[in-house]
C-alpha cells in the first residue's frame, strides 16, 4: 500500500509479531479473510474443471459434506433464529 | 448504487476514499464521505461546511481526536498492513490471482465468501467482515440510501451533493450501527467501530460546535430557495 513508509512497515511487522493479541488474533483474522476468497476460487476453478466435491473435499482435507454445504451454487444458506 | 447521483458526487467519493487512506482505515464510512463534502471546491455544500466551522481542516483534526480517543480504528488495523507483517503482499496475491483466473473469476470468489448478505432485502445492509483481497468496505450505504429519499422527497430526480450532506446528517441523528444485521455489525466490530453510542459524523459536527438538526434545517431552507 503505498501510504506506508518502509520504517512503518517494519514497525508494524513486528507489531505482528509481537504479543498484544489484540494485534495478533487481528492478523489471524484478516489472513482468515484471504483464505476464504482464495478457497473460494480454487473450489470454482475445479468444479469447472469437473472434479468431484469428494475430490475437492479430500485435498482440502475436510469432508465431502462441509465443502458442499460451504461451495455448492445456489444453496441458501441456513437461516439461525 | 450510484445511479442517481450526479459526477460531483463521484467526486466527492474519490476525496472521501483519500481520507480513509490517510487514516489506513479498511471502509468508507460518512465521517470520510463529510470530509469529502467539506473538501469539494464547490460552491454548495463544500462552502456550506467551511461557514460553519466544519472545514477539512478542522474536520480531520475531528477524525484524529476519535482515533486517539479509540472511538475509530487506529493505522494499526490495517490489514494489509498486518498481513505484510505476516510476509504476505495482498496486492501481490491480488495480481497473481487475476493473472492466472481473471478479474472477473476473482470478483465472483469474493462475492461467493459473502454470499451470505444476498439475503438481506434492506439496500444499505452489507455482510461480515471485509476480506483484506475486497479493497475497502462501505459503510456509508445507509448515508446514500437516506440521500436518495431525500432528493425523492425534494421532488429531484438526481441526488446531488446537497442531497448527500442531507443523507449523511439524517444517518447521523441515529446511533453508530443503526438498522444493521447482528453479521454486518460484528463486521463493523471486527474493522474496530462502535455499534452503539452516538455515530462518529454527530460527535464529529458537535465536537464544532454546530448542531446536526440546525445544519439539516439550514440545507433544506436553501434548497428551497433554490427551488
Amino acid at each position: 500500500m503505498s501510504g506506508a513508509g518502509s520504517d512503518e512497515v517494519t514497525a508494524l511487522a513486528a507489531a505482528t509479531r509481537s504479543q498484544d493479541p489484540e494485534v495478533g488474533l487481528t492478523a489471524v483474522a484478516a489472513l482468515r479473510g484471504l483464505v476464504d476468497v482464495l478457497e473460494a476460487l480454487q473450489v470454482q476453478n475445479a468444479r469447472a474443471k469437473g472434479w468431484t466435491w469428494k475430490a475437492i473435499a479430500e485435498r482440502l482435507a475436510v469432508s465431502k459434506q462441509a465443502v458442499h454445504q460451504k461451495h455448492a451454487r445456489g444453496r441458501l444458506p441456513r437461516i439461525r433464529r | 448504487m450510484l445511479e442517481r447521483f450526479n459526477a460531483a458526487v463521484l467526486q466527492v467519493c474519490d476525496l472521501a476514499c483519500e481520507e480513509a487512506e490517510r487514516l489506513r482505515h479498511d471502509y468508507l464510512g460518512p465521517e470520510h464521505i463529510l470530509v469529502g463534502l467539506a473538501s469539494g471546491s464547490d460552491a454548495g455544500a463544500g462552502q456550506f461546511l467551511r461557514a460553519r466551522g466544519l472545514g477539512p481542516d478542522a474536520l480531520r483534526a475531528g477524525l484524529d481526536r476519535l482515533v486517539a480517543d479509540g472511538l475509530l480504528p487506529g493505522p494499526w488495523r490495517n490489514q494489509a498492513d498486518l498481513l505484510r507483517g505476516l510476509g504476505v503482499d495482498i496486492g501481490e496475491v491480488r495480481q497473481a490471482v487475476e493473472r492466472s483466473f481473471g478479474p472477473d473469476a476473482v470478483c465472483e470468489a469474493l462475492r461467493r465468501a459473502r454470499r451470505w448478505s444476498r439475503l438481506r432485502d434492506l439496500p444499505f445492509l452489507s455482510g461480515g467482515p471485509p476480506s483484506p483481497l475486497d479493497g475497502k468496505a462501505i459503510y456509508a450505504k445507509r448515508a446514500f440510501w437516506l440521500a436518495e429519499q431525500e432528493a425523492t422527497s425534494l421532488g429531484q430526480g438526481q441526488a446531488g451533493l446537497a442531497h448527500l450532506l442531507l443523507g449523511v446528517l439524517r444517518d447521523a441523528e441515529d446511533p453508530a450501527g443503526t438498522g444493521l444485521s447482528r453479521r454486518a455489525r460484528r463486521g463493523r466490530s471486527y474493522l474496530g467501530l462502535a455499534c452503539q453510542g452516538p455515530s462518529p459524523v454527530r460527535r464529529l459536527v458537535e465536537g464544532a460546535g454546530a448542531s446536526l438538526a440546525d445544519l439539516r434545517a439550514d440545507i433544506l431552507a436553501s434548497l428551497h430557495a433554490m427551488t
